[in-house]
């Protein structure tokens, strides 16, 4: 059984479709990478997904129990954690802080959700800057502080918004790391990523939606190769970059 | 310890304030007995209003329920207003509970919130005037009975300061307690972004209930002291707009949401209204708000944080100022 | 049970102070929606134009409406005031403090009223004009229906400057968007002077026109302030055609209500209805469904 399953998802925000008849599924500890052009309703599916927004129909299923219609908090108790794509740490607080409030909604004590806390920073390297306010932090930093707060959760699923627009070439590879680490620790990621050469390294699978609708599905090499994709989502001048990304993966 | 530490300026403090009665006359009890009521609600306020973040203008209600509810209960059932704490408290906690569900719920935040609670203590300072049975617009004169702890009326002011000074200790606990303790900090993680609290599994809802219980239990209490204490209610002085402008200005310019700053506010604001009272002679005369409502528009411009912050950050520089001199004095003697 | 005709005359005589709601709402408007700001003293904006209406009439002995020649530029002066020294500096300030700072502006203003009128209701003391006309064999007060008239065509002028003048124009594109704006060389803080002081312009020509028929006392802002709120949210806050509309719902609303109960019932009904509008139509009647 996969671990999500989306089935017939839609969704209009005053007569425009966000989200067109989805469905899909993602698979136990899988990395999967959602992309379509701007205002393809990639957001809206993470929004519904983590309920945010509620669907005008259709079903989402978490290990085979409907979670539609439940509240971002008590999705969160069942694993499904989301980062925004503007990243939103609590600004006024210290990057620990920012990290023990997850762990403190669990329910846990103000000395464990400390330890506990330290434990992430140090697995993403982010604990040099435990004492300092998140609104000091850079837009790298913050960004992965939003991954971070994501893991204290204890996450059965994280949905990733755009992790990596905005960050340089060094700090992309060390995202992609980082993903891939928290990938390596069973978490399943869903991630949504702009950065085309990024997602296509990193996914195992990839969906491309446009218009809300799903227009293709399959391994990074698959969807590089699919003329539907090319010509109508990227249009015809991204093409040869596309062919160029496909050989650089092979 | 380079400088005296923030336990022992409150320690002093503390004893010199058990103290004071001893030394002064009863004018100046009773200006030290409104700042500390006054210090008590700031600080009921600011665990809403400041830890919470949530800017209620609605807290003249909670203060007119525990006035009302005590009142009620004295005259008519000859109860003690020390049961009238607890009563007034639950019956504000659950009012407050009912009242604020469909406004948390339907997701009205920062000045909704605050037209909201607006709305909601004008329309029950209204239902007030109504209700003959509350005395309406005539309020209610609280009889006079022999001094007695149980009655909580006394001759002597002394009582009223130590049992007005207790509910401030008790209100400051309380909040170092909130604030230091796993629901402080998920109520600051509201304070700075509601849905990304909400995304990290915090049920923001359950918890800002919880702040607007805890916040109103305890500003009932201080209007069954002002019942008490003043032994005269109606809707204007206790269940109105202007209440919760008291409240919610001393907490605001004394520094919302840190622990001491709501006191501050009430040392300071509080007696400006007794000296403008003084000067100006009439206590009708709205000299002491207009003053506030100065000071708030200057803290708001200068100081958004409450002088409290301003006067921690300035104390905090001039110490460091004079450690670094005496680091570089050992430096060139070194050298 | 109730005179039918009694209900048509309650709905003319709510349409009619309405139009003043509804200019009144206009100015809590346009500030919000170029600027983002509620402005909590709007009330005591009206308050003051109010008692300066009820000076000018008093020591002159003249019809108040001569007041709008010299409320209208001394409202707005004082809007542009207020703009450039408290809300400017708290722009890119937390919405809290918006909030505080103009509420300590009708703080002040109440008291500083209360200081120089005293605290109790005062009305004109020219002779009341009582006179009536029968329209449909309905009674109409002439001084309701004067307010309404002039509400109603300062409220249009005002429209009309908005969509045609380049000066409205900036105004509805700094609302739109500020940025933007900004990028197109528009002086976007001067831009803001203006919108502070039109819409306290509107409040204060609310006064004038609400004073032959009504009384000012200064905490008559409060009541105010939550009609304004009401009829701005109805409408839809940031739309000032929204406003329009909602201005004149809330009056005969409000009309009704006094007819089948009295004042203080009239002030729960209309505040409970502004507390329900918040919960289920946030973005107002005729607003796109909040996300």
């Amino acid at each position: 059984m996969a671990l999500l399953e989306v089935n017939r998802l839609h969704k209009s925000f005053g007569g425009i479709r966000a989200v067109n008849d989805l469905t899909f599924s993602i698979e136990q500890g899988e990395i999967l990478g959602l992309i379509g052009p701007n205002g393809a309703g990639k957001t809206t599916v993470f929004e519904v997904i983590s309920g945010f927004t509620s669907p005008d129909s259709g079903g989402v299923k978490l290990n085979g129990h409907d979670i539609v219609g439940l509240k971002p908090y008590s999705l969160c108790e069942r694993g499904i954690c989301r980062t925004f794509q503007l990243a939103k740490p609590f600004l006024n607080l210290t990057v620990l802080e920012n990290v023990m409030i997850g762990i403190l909604a669990k329910g846990e004590p103000v000395k464990t959700a400390k330890e506990k806390g330290n434990e992430i920073l140090k697995f993403l390297n982010l604990l040099d800057f435990k004492d300092i306010q998140a609104k000091f932090l850079t837009i790298g930093y913050k960004r992965r502080l939003e991954l971070a707060k994501a893991l204290s959760t204890q996450p059965k699923l994280v949905l990733a918004d755009e992790v990596m627009s905005g960050l340089n070439e060094k700090e992309v590879m060390d995202t992609m790391d980082i993903l891939k680490k928290i990938n390596g620790r069973g978490i399943t990621l869903f991630v949504v990523e702009h950065i085309l050469h990024a997602i296509m390294a990193l996914a195992e699978r990839v969906i491309v939606i446009n218009h809300g609708a799903k227009i293709a599905e399959g391994t990074p090499a698959e969807i590089s190769r699919n003329e539907r994709v090319i010509t109508a989502y990227l249009g015809r001048g991204f093409s040869d970059r596309f062919q160029d990304l496909s050989k650089e993966k092979r | 310890m380079n400088f005296p530490s923030k336990f022992h300026i409150l320690l002093i403090a503390g004893i010199i304030l058990i103290l004071v009665p001893f030394f002064v006359g009863s004018y100046f009890l009773h200006v030290m007995i409104i700042i500390f009521f006054y210090a008590f609600l700031a600080e009921s306020w600011n665990i809403l209003g400041g830890l919470a973040g949530q800017l209620s203008l609605g807290h003249g209600i909670f203060f007119g329920v525990g006035a009302y509810t005590s009142s009620i209960m004295f005259i008519k059932l000859n109860v003690s207003p020390w049961v009238g704490f607890l009563v007034g408290g639950v019956f504000a906690a659950v009012l407050g509970l009912i009242i604020s569900f469909p406004v948390f719920h339907y997701k009205l935040r920062g000045a909704y919130y605050a037209l909201v609670t607006l709305a909601y203590v004008e329309i029950f300072e209204k239902l007030a005037l109504k209700i003959e049975y509350v005395g309406g617009a005539l309020g209610i004169l609280i009889p006079l009975r022999e001094s007695s702890l149980l009655a909580l009326q006394f001759q002597s002011k002394k009582p009223y300061y130590y049992i007005c000074f207790a509910l401030m200790i008790i209100s400051i606990g309380i909040t170092h307690w909130a604030k230091m303790s796993r629901f402080g900090y998920i109520l600051s993680a509201i304070k700075e972004d509601e849905d990304a609290a909400e995304a990290v599994g915090v049920n923001a809802t359950k918890y800002k209930l919880i702040a607007t219980a805890l916040s109103a239990f305890l500003t009932a209490m201080g209007g069954v002291f002002y019942a008490q204490y003043t032994t005269f209610i109606d809707p204007k002085t206790t269940l109105s707009v202007f209440v919760s402008i008291e409240i919610v200005l001393r907490p605001i310019i004394g520094g919302v949401g840190t622990i001491l700053g709501p006191i501050l506010g009430s040392f300071v604001l509080t007696p400006l209204s007794e000296l403008t009272r003084l000067l100006i002679g009439s206590g009708q005369s709205g000299v002491h708000l207009l003053v506030y409502g100065i000071i708030l528009i200057v803290v708001c411009l200068r100081a958004p944080r409450g002088i409290f912050v301003e006067i921690q950050t300035l104390f905090r520089k001039y110490f460091e100022k004079r450690r670094g001199e005496v680091v570089r004095h050992y430096g060139t003697a070194r050298s | 049970m109730f005179d039918p005709s009694l209900i048509v005359e309650g709905v003319i005589s709510g349409l009619l102070i309405g139009g003043v709601y509804s200019l009144l709402a206009i100015g809590l408007t346009i500030i919000f929606g170029v600027l983002g700001v509620i402005n909590f003293a709007h009330g005591e904006l009206m308050m003051i134009a109010m008692y300066v209406t009820l000076v000018i009439s008093n020591s002159f002995q003249v019809q108040p409406y001569f007041a709008f020649f010299l409320v209208l530029p001394l409202l707005f002066l004082f809007g542009v005031f207020i703009q450039k020294f408290l809300i400017q500096p708290v722009l890119d300030a937390p919405p809290d403090i918006q909030v505080l700072i103009t509420l300590g502006l009708s703080i002040a203003l109440q008291n500083i009223a209360l200081l120089i009128w005293g605290p109790n209701y005062q009305s004109l003391q020219v002779s009341r004009n009582q006179s009536v006309i029968h329209f449909l064999g309905y009674v109409v007060s002439v001084p309701r229906l004067l307010a309404f008239i002039g509400a109603l065509t300062v409220s249009g002028l005002l429209l009309v400057f908005l969509k045609k003048s380049n000066l409205g124009k900036a105004i509805r594109a700094c609302a739109d968007n500020r940025e933007g704006a900004l990028l197109i060389g528009i002086r976007v803080e001067r831009v803001f002077l203006v919108t502070f002081g039109i819409g306290a312009a509107c409040a204060g020509v609310a006064g004038v026109f609400i004073m032959p028929f009504f009384y000012t006392s200064p905490h008559i802002g409060l009541t105010f302030i939550l009609i304004s709120f009401v009829v701005a949210i109805l409408g839809g806050l940031g739309k000032i055609e929204g406003a329009l509309v909602g201005g004149l719902i809330i009056g005969v609303v409000e009309s009704l209500g006094g007819i089948l109960a009295d004042e203080s019932i009239k002030q729960i009904i209309t505040f409970s209805l502004f507390i329900i509008i918040l919960f289920f139509k946030p973005s107002g009647l005729f607003g796109k469904k909040l996300r």
